[in-house]
């Protein structure tokens, strides 16, 4: 039998808002760009996380999402070698990829960085969430052209159904030069928080207006 | 009861050839397609697909359409794939997953090329397949070819689709040999896993494809996937964990799924990649499960690291294995290099075995493993 | 000597994003990697980087750079000792 799955927490990013469960939390409509929307939303947090500032664009976007998520959930509850950490996005690492590009296209200016290269990876972001909340679990990055909820959901009760996962990170991440957005939710087998029945149509609906009422 | 996951067909595609068996020639005869490579200005070792076979085998397809390199590799393999079985994938019963970490790299070159999103050139292939169902792609490191696979069983375990295919790929670029250069992490001679005197890895390219399906085909389909896992170390972002704890988790979870002690584990595919630490990681993890004595190789000494494609290619050479009851030399192997004891093959030998495993890790402290039995 | 070294300082804060951190905060002596400032692996190479793009000095083995990075005053001694006048 299927297991029931809920969706107990999410939290959006987008036009330098964050939003937790449909609500609007952290606003900073004047910030000129991405990077100083999240600067902003990173000290809001008041968390002295040096690893933060080394991040890439994307990374600091699932990382911050994550933490504003996290502050609704108590995680030392949760078995973090049963929790899973599922993302997908449609440019992939590609953001930072120009970069590591641009520093070697130039043979008279060549400098590949080391710190840039890392990041040239998306699944760098899930490394990032793991070490930060110590999660050990099931992780996959994976890429699609566009937000596919029908696809989340399937990834999501098959990942529920066929391993030792209890609770999972899922969602969208997504950023391309100053183009954002991350929806990212918290799947349970218990019916905590907004106990939103796990589907896609429900995946769809919160993706698309932040809120199911 | 759930449905079994079987191997139907696969082909490997790199250095060493266009087919599985062109591949299983060269480990038995421990011949590397490793060689030297001018570009940056540097010499790098790589394992680099003949362009001119590459050229000789796309116009035998007779494709008119505009493709990348990676885009012909990807179609060539799945249609050497496709064309061992009378599968159909084109129904509602059949998924494609790719893996690849870059994809269409090369493509940067020319500006706003939408070719490079990964999504893009996975439709683009599915649709030349005429698949119905949207193709999965999963970039998540060095572990995402192992990864495809084990994400294949599950959806064909948990009765979502019939028939999955898993195709996974890079090609050799500036673009990542310059980035691993920068790591210090590049050999600058072949490689040498597990062994006191490695260096560091070789990039390799090629494309791996195998097509799993819950119906047996034929009566010597014999290879089924019974576990599998997925986990992170959760410690740094590119050095791997100090003691082997993500990597053995993963481990043994698959043995749990396939219900199988260490003992029976009759031989394990490594990830190998020849720098000090990941061989270091690999030989805890291994002696943690206690794996220490079962035959174990990695084959980054014959076709490099093929990033996306390694966990593909590394798990048809190991579902051979298998199916051979046959182990190959890891080859660049002299003497023993790290602080655990483990069992690497010096030589080939034959060997009866029931369950091999597969192993990968990765960028971002991911680690996954499979476990493949023969009926 | 000390001028140059107090400008290497936050050279290095700016290249390794060390954003977190104020000049003042890091002595001059004080140790970069472990217990002192946290630099990881990465940031180890990134020095590496950042010697050869500003100061035009090539390090190339890794092992080499535990000994000249050990404080902001290490780095700057092997700079001065280094440098293409």
């Amino acid at each position: 039998m299927k297991k029931s799955l809920y969706i107990t927490q999410y939290c959006h990013i987008q036009n330098n808002c964050i939003w937790i469960n449909g609500e609007p939390i952290f606003q900073e409509g004047d910030s000129e760009n991405f990077s100083s929307f999240i600067k902003s939303a990173y000290k809001n947090l008041n968390q002295k996380y040096a690893k933060f500032h080394k991040m890439d664009p994307l990374c600091k976007l699932g990382y911050i999402g994550s933490e504003y998520l996290f502050q609704q959930i108590n995680l030392d509850e949760i078995d973090k070698r049963k929790t899973a950490v599922y993302l997908s996005n449609s440019s992939s690492s590609l953001d930072t990829d120009l970069k590591h590009h641009n520093s070697i296209a130039d043979l008279e200016n060549y400098f590949p960085s080391p710190a840039i290269f890392v990041y040239t990876l998306p699944n760098i972001v899930i490394g990032e969430i793991c070490i930060k909340n110590k999660i050990q679990g099931e992780n996959a990055f994976y890429i699609f052209e566009n937000f596919l909820a029908v696809k989340q959901f399937e990834q999501l009760e098959m990942l529920f159904n066929t391993t030792n996962t209890k609770s999972c990170l899922g969602g969208w991440v997504e950023l391309l030069d100053e183009t954002y957005e991350s929806f990212l939710y918290w799947i349970d087998e218990n019916p905590n928080g907004e106990a939103i029945p796990l589907s896609a149509d429900h995946l769809e609906y919160l993706y698309t207006t932040k809120k199911l009422l | 009861m759930n449905p079994s996951t079987h191997m139907i067909a696969n082909n490997m595609i790199s250095s060493l050839g266009f087919n599985t068996e062109e591949h299983i020639t060269a480990f038995k005869e421990s011949k590397s397609g490793i060689q030297a490579y001018e570009t940056l200005g540097e010499t790098f070792y790589v394992s680099a697909i003949n362009e001119n076979h590459l050229k000789a085998e796309w116009e035998k397809l007779q494709i008119k359409k505009n493709c990348s390199k990676l885009e012909q590799l990807f179609i060539l393999s799945i249609s050497k794939t496709l064309s061992q079985t009378p599968i159909s994938i084109t129904g509602e019963d059949s998924l494609i997953i790719f893996s690849t970490t870059k994809g269409n790299i090369d493509g940067l070159y020319k500006k706003n090329n939408p070719m490079v999103l990964l999504g893009k050139m996975a439709n683009k292939i599915r649709y030349h397949f005429k698949m119905v169902n949207n193709p999965e792609v999963i970039s998540t490191a060095c572990i995402s070819g192992t990864l495809a696979c084990v994400i294949a069983h599950r959806y064909i375990q948990s009765g979502k689709y019939k028939n999955v295919i898993v195709t996974g790929g890079d090609i050799l670029s500036d673009f990542t040999l310059s980035g691993f250069n920068s790591f210090k992490a590049l050999s600058s001679k072949p490689c040498k896993p597990f062994d006191k005197n490695r260096t560091g890895v070789n990039l390799g390219e090629g494309v791996g494809t195998i097509l799993f399906s819950s119906e047996k085909q034929v009566k010597n389909n014999s290879i089924t996937v019974k576990g599998g896992a997925s986990t992170n170390d959760a410690n740094h972002i590119s050095g791997p964990s100090r003691t082997g704890d993500g990597l053995f988790y993963a481990i043994q979870e698959s043995m749990d799924q396939a219900e199988i002690n260490a003992d029976q584990i009759g031989y394990i595919s490594a990830h190998g990649t020849a720098t000090p630490y990941n061989d270091e990681m690999e030989a805890k993890a291994f002696n943690w499960a206690k794996l220490q004595d079962v035959p174990l190789n990695s084959f980054k000494g014959y076709i490099g690291h093929t990033l996306g494609g390694a966990g593909i290619l590394e798990a048809i050479a190991a579902i051979e294995s298998l199916e051979r009851n046959e182990l190959y030399t890891s080859l660049g192997f002299e003497d023993i290099g790290v602080s655990q004891p483990i069992n690497v093959l010096k030589a080939y030998q034959s060997k009866k075995m029931n369950f091999v495993l597969k192993t990968a890790s990765g960028f971002g402290g991911c680690n996954a493993s499979i476990v493949f039995h023969k009926e | 000597m000390e001028a140059f070294a107090i400008k290497l300082k936050e050279q290095i804060i700016t290249h390794l994003n060390l954003e977190d951190l104020e000049p003042d905060e890091v002595g001059l002596d004080d140790p970069l990697f472990g217990e002192g400032l946290g630099l990881d692996s990465i940031d180890a190479l990134e020095l590496i980087v950042f010697l050869e793009k500003e100061y035009g000095i090539k390090i190339e083995n890794p092992e080499e750079g535990k000994q000249i990075f050990e404080s902001v005053n290490t780095i700057a001694k092997f700079i001065e000792e280094h440098k293409k006048s």
